[in-house]
């Protein structure tokens, strides 16, 4: 049961880690200590009734261990990081990386929690209710604050646009 | 769609987001070992008879195998239990480590182990020649997995890492080999012999003439090569500077490594006379190419070389070796120092300080 889990999230989860850590490699080591944990609760008979924002929960806590950890490295060393590889899709040509690595660099560029937010509606597609059960906070409040990290990232993306 | 929704879907739909299915795979099968391991180490929770009575003999068997792989642990090899412990124990150890930087810690204290059986081989097993011979082999294995790892990860992005095991790694063998030299000097001597008469030999060819600090050659007329080539074998100081501070350990390991194969393969190990008078004669050559040095740090070397000299004129070739050695090892320092940028002055005080 605990590995079907897995199968049907660890490409979302994956995903999301790769979108908040600078190294992909760093997201596949969350990605299992993130499946552990929850095998760890699994196997001590807990049973959370939303297994896939349970799963998120813990990715979520331990992308915010790893921006304590990593506090003190700056931003671009973080950036520098980043492994772009040529796309393995030919389809998807360097132009369109470009922009998907812009989009990267300005959510990593955002407070962690903002980051997260913008992460888990335009990466992961989930709606406002399901944000706000993985975070424990109220539909209305996570509105409000993702309002507020779009219209950051906003500035950061396009900075054009509001002039 | 505008640009700013053009860039979020191109990274929502970017392959780098992508876990692809042999990364998946790999970690789904770690995570079934995992798991498979802590199930099978986890307690039964809660009271059944069934599990009081029933299983007496798996019980009995259990606490055997306990013993067996608690015995294990401190067997080296050529003993029975050997195999238990680097093919069961070992390899659990190996499961449960996560991510890069669990194999490399894992790797590193493979090194550890295989290290502190070569010692304890020496200390009870001091005549069996093939009893050393495998450890040294496992020990020289366990270094080439470690090599093969820190490269991988500095290779990744983790050269911090890297770098941190292998110092770690670095100073084990520094270790081993202070323990070695104490517990089995003989040994531990002609391997060092060995290996200095194979770093100098360019020195001596370049400086004819008969040993000893009389028969010094002038400054001038130093060697084709580089002194500091000669410490890390095959690379020259240039080629050096270009190298990470892992490669460096790593390569320095691996020299290690170099010599030991070559002490194992081969007999035909030069006397502790021999070595002493190649080391100190290095000394020599090494404070007459001496530039920038401190003057109280030169007199302190100048003096290492006589005392040097006249242990090794009086028959103390260990203790002439040893002395010389200790000079060679602060010089390199310096030197090491000063290839790197760093002031001189602040680093000797900082040594001192120590």
């Amino acid at each position: 049961m605990f590995l079907s889990a897995y199968d049907s999230h660890s490409g979302e989860i994956y995903r999301h880690l790769a979108t908040r850590l600078s190294s992909t490699e760093r997201a596949e080591e969350l990605l299992q200590e993130t499946f552990l944990r929850a095998w760890k609760v699994f196997s001590e008979g807990g049973r959370p009734d939303n297994v896939r924002a349970y799963l998120y929960r813990i990715a979520t806590n331990l992308v915010i261990d790893e921006y304590r950890r990593k506090k003190e490295e700056s931003l671009d060393e973080v950036l520098e990081q980043t492994p772009w590889k040529e796309p393995s899709d030919p389809a998807q040509d360097s132009s369109y990386l470009a922009l998907a690595r812009e989009a990267k660099d300005a959510i990593m560029k955002l407070p962690e929690e903002e980051g997260r937010l913008v992460a888990m509606r335009y990466i992961d597609d989930m709606d406002i209710s399901e944000i706000a059960e993985v975070l424990g906070i109220t539909a209305n409040n996570t509105s409000v604050k993702l309002h507020r990290a779009v219209q950051k990232l906003r500035k950061i993306l396009d900075p054009k646009a509001d002039e | 769609m505008n640009n700013f929704e053009k860039k979020l879907h191109n990274l929502k739909n970017s392959p780098h987001l992508r876990l692809s299915s042999d990364r998946s795979s790999l970690i789904r099968s770690n995570l079934e070992k995992i798991i498979s391991i802590e199930e099978s180490l986890s307690r039964p929770s809660g009271f059944s008879w069934r599990r009081i009575l029933v299983p007496v003999s798996s019980g009995v068997v259990a606490v055997v195998l306990g013993v067996v792989t608690l015995g294990a642990e401190a067997s080296v090899p050529g003993d029975v239990l050997y195999a238990i412990k680097t093919k069961v124990n070992e390899p659990i150890m190996g499961a449960i480590a996560r991510g890069q930087e669990g194999e490399i810690a894992y790797r590193a204290k493979m090194v550890s182990r295989r290290a502190a059986e070569n010692e304890i081989i020496a200390v009870r097993y001091e005549k069996d020649k093939e009893k050393k011979e495998v450890a040294i082999k496992m020990l020289n294995k366990s270094l080439e997995n470690f090599e093969e790892h820190a490269r991988l990860a500095a290779e990744s992005q983790k050269q911090s890492v890297a770098a941190s095991y292998a110092a770690q790694v670095e100073a084990v063998m520094e270790s081993h080999q202070n323990i070695m030299a104490t517990v089995s000097p003989k040994d531990s001597q002609k391997a060092r012999a060995k290996s200095v008469v194979r770093k100098e030999e360019d020195f001596s060819e370049a400086s004819s003439g008969e040993f000893g600090l009389m028969s010094a050659a002038p400054v001038g007329s130093a060697p084709a090569q580089d002194i500091s080539a000669i410490e890390v074998n095959d690379v020259s100081a240039q080629e050096e500077e270009d190298l990470s501070e892992t490669e460096i350990v790593l390569l320095k390991i691996k020299n290690q490594r170099a010599e030991w194969e070559t002490n194992i393969s081969s007999d035909n190990t030069p006397s502790v006379e021999e070595g002493a008078k190649r080391r100190v004669e290095y000394l020599r050559k090494k404070i007459n190419k001496s530039s920038g040095w401190e003057a109280d740090f030169l007199k302190r070397s100048k003096e290492s070389l006589d005392l040097a000299l006249d242990l090794y004129s009086t028959g103390s070739y260990g203790e002439a070796f040893n002395l010389a050695n200790n000079a060679i090892k602060d010089i390199e320092f310096l030197e090491r120092n000063e290839r790197s940028g760093r002031s001189l002055k602040v680093e000797i005080g900082d040594k001192e300080g120590e």
